[in-house]
Order: structure tokens, then C-alpha cells, then sequence
């Protein structure tokens, strides 16, 4: 607060100081709010220097630097532009071809024919629709405490992709959001746009009608601040603090949502509702197979092979045992590899399994080792067929591919087994006196080998295995279907299912509204007076009605009312909240700085003629969000250079320096860049940083829509989640090397290389990411296998396309990641560090160019000016 | 004192930087990073631009780091802390305080169930302690056992979360996060927050409960693996040796400063340059800091490492008493993972659970307490140990206990806390906190007290609120403070 207070003081010297900018200041007997009246197109200022004015952006902005005698910076070289306007509107950086077309083009409107050309690319939409993914809070699964999957999100997600592929009009995408049942219930596509009130985090609490009321609060806190710039969730338990928004206000919006609800609504064909129909009878009857699976004893698929035994069927509980059922006290050694075992999570029976003092089938003892989804080893009874851990159970794991020594001591009542010489039980039990020995596997698959029985003599009672056939096996067919299998059949059929026009959407109950009562305290076991819904009172000039529904209408539509009251050109907010988010996507950082919160305690704008200008504009435009980009990345504004000049000699260089003063409070001039004197160099998201990485090493594979992928994660960050559910991934593929806005987003594990550069949470609607700048991000790009793949994958595409030749290879690695051609001094570096790193790897026997290569590459995705939009 | 930030916490703060930028920074060889002596003044320039570097307390506090112990699942107080003779009367007979609406399984009966553990006397408090925790009674006389708690979910994952972040709805900055926050971290090549979780997996709602929420990522907890490499990502990927590492940084640190030399007055670009040196040093600092087979012996059977029962969780003990020697602000330790038995939920049976989790626990926590006190630095450690919520004195099924929102046991030990005291209690049936009951923000509350941090005064600017660690509520209990 202190912070804000004096960035406030200091814009208002700034505006005392000079006549010009007087007038844009707020008249002191002013009552409304400025942003809760509607705007008016103001004058276009005039600037002094008319040879900078490219556009009325312009002339606003300068008109200001120049009333605090200061300067813009001049137009930024041409290759720092299109990169600029590429990274900025796609996410990708321009490809060594289109910078030198545009180097070569002169004509007059080369810039205005760039700006056309990347609106008019399919990118444009991934990446600008992620801006709004991150106010819907958007994401692929529950949150809570399952986090279960929502097999259909995607489609919103597409839907966001294509409405500002096509320029939708932003008052009928706002429309559609939240009223899409109500003003097209037949058409698809509007009823995934609903998906707006749907993609906040599920409330899993025991009390439903508690649950209910927290996803009403998302849902009203959301649209509040996302159209409205309006944090109306502050009063559901009392009147806002600061702004002129009561309880009232809150609950007569909750009467508006209060009769939503939720459905998964299928839009097709006959064909595709046929379809659907085929996949949901499949999905049952596996489901059924699966839950017919027994877990009795099986016979697995046993046999010797170079005197080792060997299983291969991944079956529940496969046992086959030897030995003699009259031994007592004896010691069995054996060493075992798992070979495999069941990619399914909470498996807790799944392990490898040694038996002794087996009388039959039904009575032994056996160590079985990682259970617990491979996280513990457990010590096991099995006595008349019924099993039973002996507790407790010592922490451990079997890893695959990996020899293990097994040794079980067996004297008397003492029972003890050793893990690789370690001993991991030590117990005492005298249900089983007598028996022999036995294998066994619960959904993995073992080699065993160098088995010896003694006696505690050192008398050898068995050595190696006898033939399988003559060993003692449950009778159990062992050609049912799998689980794996099952499991994959059923995986496959849930995509297709995904896959199927299937809307997760909102529809009113009926057309009768449930009665909203006020809540004392926001405690819904407390109810007050009666709330009708209307919208926040110190917006409406007058009160907007809600007529009663028709008698044919099946919804209240109390909804729509609200979203055409918010695009209705005299609504004081809509226009402005959504110029600025275009404004803060551009440069960094909005007019008015809190982008989502227009009240009394958001931050004051920085230039608020040229926003209210602008939202005019925005609605005279017909609500078009490419019309609004086109006005601003013309500007001069916009093509600024970024570079700053350092504060020692910013100093003294301006004849109006005490008006300098006033403005930065410093002496730098504009040093926090509000006045927009400069481009400000801003770090580039996570998606666009990863997505720029992919797209140097040429292994972008740029196929859109569709369910989110899964890229690799490391296992133990998918451990973190008890859920789990994520595919465990070796090596990555095309398939998982697409844009990052396709990521499937699971709440409860967000990807590291996402989330370690400041992807939103999704709780909550984000109107800014923020930017962090932390050692674990170094340790992420310098270290983690996706870099170093991707040197390597751009390592070879250099080599392609250019052969061995040093000079040639730094040209074009400089041009994949950074989209220009390097220095005198950098080809120099490189050159150097390329010849030195090829003595490197040749001394240590690797092939020198492709290693060499790919260090060189690997550097380009750590520097700053590939981290950097500037 | 408040500390806030506005709406992009951006921390390197500019200003700084641009003061500090060509005081040598970046004239540091990576290759010297190895020397301690070198790496001390290159950090006196940069010390202040860290948003983990540490930061003086609103008061002294006593404690200057934490070690959270997170029995997940909801240990049974009336096994272990919180004596209740009374249930033995009751034997078969359903106690008048139950109502059905506290449990949270159908098969949760009124009936009371005796712990079928004996409780003795310890040290010369003579706390009382259960059998099942002989370790543990040794330091009797270094507890503070809580037995009043109280919190608003009998379902897992609220309850965590409220423990965790004191709302039961997930999204808000955790403990730990607040607390990295308003203090920062003394450990500078060491993440300031460490979680490490059971060998059995990680609490449900996994790293919503050490989340930063709209506190900036900086102060999210970090995930040590306990075996293995700590940190994901702490070395090169296979292929890549340690030498071509720094010959790749080297080059990179060239260009870097080229690149900075266009921008000179860019405080982001430094700053950035700056994270790589600090993450190279981690890469060196972090496997030392964990490595506990530095320990001697006898250290290591202090812990229980030699025993197969309590070889994990005393590791992890081991490594947190490293971490916080070497400055680490928050360490949080579950145990217990997934779900029922593998975790403290003893739904389907107490002596299974209990005979289980307890061994796991008892020595290395004693060691923990014993270890921190001989090296001199218990009093500047807040050690808490307890569960999201504690289970019903009645019988659930044949031999289980369900869960307990209503009355539970938290023990605190360490950070000026008086020792060999009991606080608050429950009724003579041990089901409902009756006199001093605590809630959870008053807990949060008297751990930031113990840190000099007054939760009032700790805030953050979000949503246009200044949000707290205790919301609204929240009161020190000052009576156990010595």
C-alpha cells in the first residue's frame, strides 16, 4: 500500500506540474469513481514532434513524455522489430527468411503488411488465447484432493484458440461465456464457451451445498474480475472495504448464477451419438472384464532358460513352488530381476515374491517385495489361503533391470531376510513350522537365478531350479486377459470418448430461479433477507431489469441479461478492463497497472485519455481484439528501441530535469518505464520460452487442437501427487513436441519447466504472470534432459543443413535461436569455443562435431537475450 | 512492520542491481566458484538484490528456522499423548459426547475403545507418554504437548490444507511460504523451504500443501528426494560431463555480458546472470548439505539409521538437522503417504497402524530433539510434530479409529518453547478440545511468534486485500512461551 501511495503522489506532482496533462486529472468534486463512468472518445492531444506520430497511440503518450520534457526512444532496428512482433503476437520466433524478406521489403507499409501477415497465422491464436486460458483459470482436471481429469476442457481450450483466431467480437465472446446456452443452445461451440464458469477448481468437501457455494464464489469472483476489473468476491461475507460494492451487490449477482448447474452435454449426429453409443458399451463391458479379474492364485508362464528361471506374464499373484514340505530350519539364497511389472498406479499388492516353510498352495510365508506401488517391502502370511502382512513394513523399492540378492534365514520361530546383505526382517512367528520354497509375482515379471537351499549345517538341500513342470502350481488357466491389457483397451476407448463433441457446460435448472437469500457472514447455514439479482448498484445509471422468463423458456435467463448489460457500450468497465489486458499483453504491463481490479484501490492509470480512447475505439470497431492490435503495434510506441540508457547518464541530459525529478522521483527519468519512453524488456513466458526452444531445434511439431499432451516428467515429481496420474516417459516424441499451450494442465502437478517459470497456478483467474527470476530455472534449462535433447535434436538439423564448417554452423545457430546473424566478436567466440570443444570430445572418443555442436546450442537456450522479448 | 509487494512481485529489486551491477559481479570465474572465500564477497555485493536473502524480524524471535514433522493421516491421540483412563470405564458403552455428525465414516460407532497401550510417567515432568513411543518419553522433558487442537474439516485434504495454509480450501501460501517470506533464507545455495515426503508417496493434495499460493514462486517448497540426487535437475543430464558444463557457462556468462553491455542499466538481465552462478553453486552445496553418511555412527544410530524401521524417516531427520545447520529457513517432513494404513489413518485397525508408523518415527524424532540440543541450536529450532486433525476415542469397524477434527494433540518441542508441559485438554474422553482450545490460526499465529514475526503485521497485497497467514483469527499462546 505504502508503495502505491507514493507512485500515486508522484503521478499527481507530475500532473500538477504542467497545464497540459491538468486537464486529464480527476476534478476534486468529482463523486463517481472515473472508471465507474462511461467513457467518452476524448480529443487527440497534440504532440510536438509530429514526425514521431505515427498513430493516435502516439500522440497521446507523447504528448505526456513531453509535458515532462522527456523523449522517446528511437524506432528499434528492423530484426528486433519482427522478432518483437513474432514472439509477441505468436510465441514463435520469425524464421531466417521472413527477417530477410522484410529486411529487403521498403515500401511504406512493409511493418503494417508483417503485422496482417502474423494475424492471419494459426499461431496468433495459440498464443494470445493462452492470455486468456490464464484469466479462465483454465485446466485439465479437478484440483482438490483426487484431482480427477475432465476428459472434455479441451474443447474450451480450442475454442478460445479459434474465437481469437477468427477475431470473434469480444462482446460476443463475452456473451457466449457466460450466457452460451441461453443466446445459441443448439450450437456446440457456445455451449463449450460456457466452459468459463466451469473451469475453476472443484470443491470436494464433505457439505455439497457448502461445495456449491464455494464454485458460485469462483464462478462470480471470476467474471467480476475478469470483464469487470471488479473484486466482488471481497463481499460475500461483508461489504467491500474499499470499494462502493455491498454484500447486496454479491448476492444479487449470486441470484443471477444461483440456478446454474452442470453438464457433460453431448452435441453431434446421429452417426457420432451411434458412435458414442458403440464406445460406452465397450468401456462398460472392459470395465466389467476387469472387475471379473481375480486375484486368486495364477499359474503365470514359467520356464528355464540358460539355468535361469524365467516369468513373463504379467498376472495377479503367479506362484509356482519346490522343495520338500517336511524341511524346517534352512536357508534359501537366490538373486532375482525384475523385468518388468504394471505401469498402473495404486497397485499395492504389485511386487516380486519370495516363499518359504511352504506347506502347499495355502500355508507359507513370503517376503514381498515392493508393495505398496513399489514403495515398500512387507513380510506376508498366508495361512489356510488367507493373507495377511506382518507388520510392520520397511521402507524400499525394486528398480527394473537391476540384480538383487535374496537370502531368507529360517530358524525356528526366527524368520529373517536379507535384502542385498541388508537385513530387512528380523521377526518371530510359529504358524508355519515346516515347508519348502516358492516364487512368485503380482503383476511383474522376474528372471531368478543362482537358487541354493542349506541347511543350517551348510548341507546343501537344493541347488538351482528343477523343471518348472515338476513344481507346484495353482490350477488357474493363465489365458484370461491381462490387467495391462484391459487397462490399455479401456485407455483407449476413454480417448476416443474424449474425442466425441461432448460440451462441458452450464445450463439453468429450469426456468424458475432458486431464491437467493443473503448469507450473514457468507455463512450459507445462515440465511437472511431475500436477494433479487440485479448488478452492482454503483454501476447502473439505472436499475438493469430481470424480467420473468417466457413460459416456453427452459432457463431464467438472468444470465444473458448480464453479459449484454456488460457489453452494452454504455457499461463503464467492459471496454476498458479488456483494452488494457490487450494493452498489458503488448507491453508488459497495463495502463492501469492492476489489470483486474478497476476499483477505488486499483492503481491509477497511467495515461487515462489514451485508454478511454482506445476502449471508444474498441467498441466503434465492433469489438474487434486484431483491429486494437494493429493500432497499437503501428505506433511508434510500439516499435521503440528497448535499450535504457544507464541512470549515470540519463542524469543531466535533459534541460527539463527538475521536471524529471518529478516524475521519477530520482532523477532517472522514466526509470520504471511508465511513461512508456522506451520499450520495456520483459522475460518471456514459460510456454513461449518453451515452445522457442522447440521451435530452434526444428522439433516443433505445430499440429493444433485436440486433448492435452503429456511430455515427460521426471518420476519423482508425478510421485509428488498421490493420484499419479501420468504416463512415465523415457524419451520424448513429436507427439509431445508441440506448443505448450496444448499441455495437459492437472492442478495437483503442473509441468517443471511451466511451472518453474512462473505459469499460473489456477486456483484463481490470473491477470499477470509474474516473473521470477531464481536459480532452480538455471538449473532447469542448464540441466534437465528436454535442453539437453533439444541441443542435440538442433545440433543435427545445424549439421543438415549447413555440414560441418564452424563459421557456417555459428551463422546458423544464430539465426535458428535468435533469428539474426552473429556479430563479428560472437562469430568469433563461437568459432573458438566450437574448435575447442571438438578437441573435447574428440580426445574422449565421442564424435566431435554433433557434441560440439549441440554445446553450442545449448548455450543459445540459456542466454538472456533468448530468455528476453526486448 | 508489513512487508507487501505490488501486483508482480518482481525481487531482484532494480535499484539494487543497478548499484551493484559492475561491482564485480560476473568478474567471477566459475571456475573459482569453488573457493569459499571468493564466493563470500562476490555475494557481499548481491546479498541485498535476493528475494530469499534473509531479512531481520518484525521482534527477536527465538527460533530461526522450523522443522515440521507431518504425521499425515491423523495419529491417534489417545494412543500416544493424551491419556484418557476414562475410556476404560466406558468399555463397551457409548459415550455421551459422540455425535454422528463429527464422523466422517459410516461405521464410526459411539462406543468407546480403550487404548489398548499403556501410558508411564517420564523425565522429571513426568509427562505422560504411551509405550509405543520409548524413545520419544526420553525427551518428555523437552515437549510441549498441545492437547486442545481443533480445526474445521474431517476430511483429509481440508484439513491438511488448513494446516498447511490455514484455509481448507487449496490455493493459499503455506506456512512455510509465509514464513521464507517475512524472513528470507541465511542459505544462499540452498532452496529456503525443503519438503520430503514419505517413502510411501506424498500427502494427498501433494504440492498444493506446500504451495507459495499468490505469494511469489520464490517462496514454494522445494522437494528433496532422500535418496539420490536431492533436487531434480542438480546435475547435467547424462552426456553432458562436469567440465563441458563449465565450458558451456563460461561461453554463456560471454555472451551474457555482451548482450548486458547493449542494456547496461537492465537490472533483469544481471539479476538473471546472477541465478546461474547462485544455481551452479547449488549444483555443488546441496548434495553436501544431505549427505549424511558424513555423520558418524554413532550420529546415525542416534537417528535410528541403523535399523531397517527407521532407516528412512531417519535420514530424513539427519538431513533436516543439516539443512537448518546450513541456514535453511523451513524443512517439512511427512510421514505417512497415500492413503489409510500407509499412511497414520488407522481406519481399519490401531495396533497394525500405530505399531507401524510408530517405530518409524520414535527414534529418529528423539534423536532429532537430542542431536539439535547437543550442538546448542534447539533453542534457535521450532520443531513441530502432529497430523492434520487426530482420530476418535470410539471404535470404527472391529479395531479402527476414524478420524477427529474436534480435539487432536500437537506436540512442539525446541525455539524457547517451555519443555515437559501439557496445554489445553480435551474432555475426559478425549473427543472434543475443551479447556484452551487452539485452532489452527492460533497455532500459525504462535509459530510466527516464535520466528519474531507478528501475524498481524505479516501481509500481502493481493486482490486487493491485505491477506494473512491467519486471515481474521489467530492468538499467540503466550502461557508456553518461556
Amino acid at each position: 500500500m505504502r508503495r502505491r501511495f507514493s507512485i500515486s503522489i508522484l503521478i499527481w506532482l507530475s500532473l500538477a506540474l504542467t497545464t497540459c496533462v491538468a486537464a486529464e486529472a480527476r476534478a476534486d468534486d468529482e463523486q463517481t469513481h472515473w472508471a465507474f463512468r462511461t467513457p467518452t472518445r476524448p480529443p487527440i492531444p497534440s504532440a510536438k514532434d509530429v514526425s514521431w506520430v505515427r498513430t493516435p497511440v502516439d500522440a497521446f503518450v507523447l504528448a505526456r513524455l513531453e509535458a515532462v520534457g522527456l523523449r522517446p526512444k528511437p524506432r528499434a532496428d528492423a530484426v528486433r522489430r519482427l522478432r518483437r512482433a513474432s514472439l509477441d503476437l505468436l510465441g514463435l520466433p520469425p524464421t531466417r527468411q521472413q527477417v530477410e524478406v522484410f529486411l529487403k521489403d521498403s515500401s511504406p507499409d512493409a511493418w503494417r503488411r508483417v503485422i496482417d501477415r502474423l494475424l492471419a497465422s494459426p499461431h496468433y491464436g495459440e498464443r494470445w488465447g493462452r492470455h486468456w486460458l490464464d484469466l479462465a483459470r483454465y485446466a485439465d482436471s479437478n484440483g482438490f484432493e483426487f484431482d480427477f481429469e475432465r476428459p472434455y476442457a479441451w474443447h474450451y481450450r480450442d475454442y478460445v484458440i479459434n474465437s481469437f483466431n477468427s477475431d470473434q467480437p469480444y462482446d460476443r465472446f463475452l456473451i457466449e461465456q457466460l450466457a452460451g446456452d441461453e443466446s445459441d443452445p443448439n450450437r456446440f461451440e457456445a455451449l463449450v464457451a460456457t466452459g468459463f464458469c466451469r473451469t475453476g477448481p472443484t470443491v470436494g468437501n464433505q457439505t455439497l451445498e457448502k461445495n456449491r457455494y464455494d464454485e458460485l464464489d469462483d464462478v462470480i469472483s471470476t467474471t467480476t474480475e475478469v470483464f469487470l476489473g471488479l473484486t466482488l468476491g471481497c463481499a460475500r461475507c461483508h461489504d467491500h472495504k474499499y470499494d462502493p460494492l455491498t454484500q447486496r451487490d454479491y448476492y444479487a449477482m449470486l441470484a443471477i448464477f444461483h440456478t446454474m448447474a452442470k453438464r457433460d452435454h453431448f452435441v453431434g449426429s446421429a452417426q457420432q451419438r451411434q458412435e458414442l453409443s458403440r464406445i460406452d458399451g465397450q468401456l462398460r463391458s472392459a470395465r466389467s472384464d476387469m472387475k471379473k479379474l481375480s486375484n486368486g492364485p495364477s499359474r503365470g508362464r514359467w520356464r528355464l532358460q540358460n539355468g535361469e528361471l524365467v516369468q513373463d506374464a504379467i498376472v495377479p499373484n503367479a506362484r509356482l513352488f519346490f522343495g520338500d514340505p517336511q524341511w524346517t530350519d534352512y536357508t534359501v539364497e537366490v538373486e532375482f530381476l525384475k523385468t518388468g511389472g504394471t505401469q498402473e498406479a495404486f497397485n499395492y499388492e504389485a511386487g516380486v515374491c519370495l516363499a518359504f516353510r511352504a506347506a502347499d498352495l495355502k500355508n507359507f510365508y513370503w517376503a514381498h517385495l515392493g508393495v505398496s506401488d513399489n514403495r515398500e517391502h512387507a513380510l506376508e502370511i498366508e495361512h489356510n489361503g488367507g493373507r495377511a502382512p506382518m507388520f510392520p513394513k520397511v521402507a524400499g523399492s525394486v528398480q527394473r533391470n537391476q540384480w538383487y540378492r535374496l537370502k531368507a534365514e529360517l530358524r525356528g520361530e526366527s524368520l529373517r531376510v536379507w535384502l542385498d546383505g541388508k537385513l530387512l526382517f528380523d521377526r518371530r512367528d510359529k504358524r508355519h513350522a515346516r515347508g519348502g520354497i516358492g516364487f512368485g509375482n503380482w503383476l511383474t515379471t522376474t528372471r531368478w537365478k543362482n537358487l541354493t537351499v542349506r541347511d543350517p549345517n551348510g548341507a546343501v538341500l537344493l541347488d538351482g531350479f528343477g523343471d518348472p513342470a515338476q513344481g507346484l502350481q495353482p490350477d488357474a488357466q493363465p489365458d484370461a486377459p491381462t490387467r495391462d491389457v484391459l487397462n490399455a483397451r479401456i485407455a483407449a476407448l476413454e480417448n476416443q470418448k474424449a474425442r466425441m463433441p461432448i460440451a462441458m457446460s452450464i445450463f439453468d435448472s429450469g426456468r424458475e430461479a432458486r431464491v437467493t437469500k443473503l448469507f450473514v457472514r457468507g455463512d450459507y447455514r445462515n440465511p437472511g433477507s431475500v436477494v433479487e439479482p440485479a448488478v452492482p448498484v454503483a454501476l447502473a445509471t439505472q436499475p438493469l431489469t430481470f424480467p420473468a422468463p417466457s413460459k416456453s423458456a427452459t432457463t431464467t435467463g438472468r444470465r444473458r441479461i448480464l453479459a449484454e448489460w456488460l457489453v452494452s457500450p454504455r457499461n463503464p468497465l467492459t471496454a476498458r478492463v479488456m483494452v488494457n489486458r490487450i494493452w498489458q499483453y503488448h507491453f508488459g504491463r497495463g495502463l492501469v497497472e492492476s489489470s483486474s481490479n478497476f476499483g477505488l484501490y486499483g492503481d491509477d492509470p497511467s495515461h487515462p485519455r489514451l485508454l478511454d480512447w482506445l476502449a471508444v475505439e474498441f467498441i466503434e470497431s465492433g469489438w474487434s481484439v486484431k483491429h486494437m492490435h494493429r493500432l497499437i503495434m503501428t505506433s511508434s510506441v510500439y516499435q521503440q528501441s528497448s535499450q535504457q540508457t544507464p541512470p549515470a547518464q540519463a542524469s543531466g541530459r535533459s534541460a527539463d530535469s527538475e521536471q524529471e525529478r518529478a516524475v521519477s522521483g530520482a532523477g532517472a527519468g522514466d526509470a520504471d518505464g511508465r511513461l512508456l519512453s522506451r520499450f520495456r524488456l520483459r522475460r518471456l513466458e514459460a510456454e513461449v520460452l518453451r515452445d522457442r526452444i522447440l521451435a530452434s531445434s526444428g522439433a516443433l511439431n505445430v499440429r493444433m487442437h485436440g486433448p492435452g499432451i503429456r511430455p515427460r516428467m521426471h518420476p519423482s515429481v508425478i510421485a509428488t501427487s498421490t493420484t499419479r496420474k501420468w504416463p512415465t516417459i523415457d524419451r520424448e516424441g513429436p507427439r509431445h513436441w508441440r506448443r505448450s499451450v496444448y499441455i495437459f494442465t492437472r492442478r495437483s502437478i503442473l509441468l517443471p519447466m511451466l511451472e518453474v517459470f512462473d505459469a499460473p497456478p489456477t486456483t484463481e483467474s490470473c491477470e499477470r504472470r509474474q516473473t521470477t527470476t531464481v536459480p532452480t530455472q538455471a538449473l532447469q534449462l542448464m540441466n534437465d534432459v528436454f535442453t539437453q535433447d533439444q541441443a542435440l535434436a538442433m545440433a543435427a538439423a545445424v549439421t543438415r543443413d549447413v555440414g560441418t564448417n564452424a563459421a557456417q554452423q555459428v551463422a546458423a545457430v544464430y539465426w535458428r535461436a535468435l533469428a539474426r546473424p552473429p556479430s563479428a566478436e560472437e562469430q568469433v567466440d563461437c568459432v573458438r569455443y566450437l574448435g575447442e570443444q571438438r578437441a573435447y570430445h574428440a580426445a574422449r572418443g565421442k564424435q566431435s562435431n554433433s557434441h560440439a555442436l549441440a554445446d553450442l546450442c545449448h548455450v543459445m537456450f540459456n542466454l538472456n537475450e533468448f530468455a528476453y522479448l526486448d | 512492520m508489513t512487508r507487501q509487494s505490488v501486483h508482480t512481485a518482481n525481487f531482484w529489486s532494480r535499484r539494487q542491481l543497478l548499484q551493484s551491477a559492475g561491482a564485480g559481479f560476473g568478474a567471477l570465474a566459475l571456475d573459482a566458484l569453488t573457493h569459499r572465500d571468493q564466493l563470500a564477497s562476490a555475494d557481499s555485493n548481491l546479498a541485498a538484490t535476493n528475494p530469499l536473502a534473509a531479512r531481520p524480524a518484525h521482534q527477536l524471535g527465538r527460533a530461526k528456522s522450523v522443522i515440521f514433522i507431518f504425521a499425515y493421516g491423523g495419529p491417534s491421540q489417545v494412543d500416544l499423548f493424551d491419556h484418557k483412563p476414562a475410556l476404560t470405564k466406558w468399555q463397551g458403552k457409548a459415550i455421551p459426547v459422540f455425535r454422528k455428525q463429527d464422523a466422517f465414516n459410516k461405521t464410526t460407532v459411539a462406543t468407546a475403545f480403550p487404548s489398548p497401550y499403556r501410558f508411564a510417567r517420564h523425565g522429571e515432568s513426568g509427562l505422560e507418554v504411551s509405550e509405543l513411543l520409548p524413545e520419544i518419553a526420553t525427551v518428555a522433558d523437552e515437549l510441549c504437548v498441545i492437547r486442545s487442537l481443533h480445526c474445521e474439516s474431517n476430511n483429509h485434504a481440508p484439513a491438511l490444507f488448513q494446516m498447511n495454509t490455514g484455509f481448507i480450501l487449496p490455493g493459499r501460501p503455506s506456512l512455510g511460504s509465509w514464513v521464507t517470506y517475512g524472513l528470507g533464507s541465511e542459505a544462499d545455495s540452498l532452496p529456503a523451504f525443503v519438503v520430503m515426503w514419505d517413502h510411501r508417496g506424498g500427502p494427498i493434495g501433494g504440492a498444493q500443501n506446500w504451495t507459495s499460493g499468490f505469494l511469489p514462486a520464490a517462496y514454494q517448497g522445494t522437494p528433496f528426494r532422500s535418496r539420490g540426487e536431492p533436487i531434480i535437475d542438480l546435475s547435467p543430464p547424462a552426456g553432458v560431463d562436469a567440465q563441458q558444463q563449465r565450458a558451456r557457462l563460461r561461453l554463456l556468462r560471454r555472451l551474457n555480458e555482451r548482450h548486458r553491455s547493449a542494456n547496461p542499466a537492465d537490472a533483469e538481465l544481471a539479476a538473471r546472470m546472477h541465478s546461474y552462478e547462485l544455481a551452479y553453486r547449488m549444483q555443488m552445496a546441496t548434495p553436501e548439505a544431505v549427505d549424511v553418511e558424513q555423520e558418524t555412527e554413532s550420529t546415525q544410530r542416534l537417528y535410528g539409521m541403523h535399523q531397517p524401521i527407521s532407516d528412512y524417516f531417519g535420514r530424513q531427520c539427519l538431513m533436516a538437522r543439516r539443512l537448518v545447520e546450513r541456514g535453511v529457513r523451513f524443512v517439512q517432513l511427512y510421514s505417512g503417504g497415500a492413503d489409510q494404513q500407509l499412511s497414520w489413518d488407522a481406519h481399519s485397525g490401531v495396533r497394525e497402524n500405530l505399531e507401524q508408523h510408530c517405530p518409524e518415527i520414535d527414534r529418529p524424532v528423539a534423536g532429532l530433539i537430542k542431536d539439535l540440543k547437543q550442538r546448542g541450536l534447539l533453542d534457535e529450532t521450532l520443531i513441530i510434530w502432529g497430523g492434520e486433525f487426530g482420530r476418535m476415542p470410539t471404535t470404527q469397524g472391529s479395531s479402527g479409529r476414524d478420524h477427529n477434527h474436534r480435539g487432536f494433540t500437537m506436540l512442539l518441542a525446541g525455539g524457547g518453547v517451555k519443555g515437559g508441559i501439557t496445554y489445553g485438554a480435551t474432555d475426559e474422553f478425549g473427543y472434543a478440545a475443551e479447556q484452551d482450545p487452539v485452532s489452527i490460526p492460533d497455532l500459525h499465529a504462535t509459530c510466527l511468534h516464535i520466528l519474531g514475526m507478528d501475524h498481524e503485521s505479516l501481509t500481502f497485497h493481493h486482490r486487493s486485500r491485505d491477506m494473512r497467514l491467519t486471515d481474521v483469527s489467530g492468538k499467540v499462546i503466550r502461557p508456553i512461551l518461556s
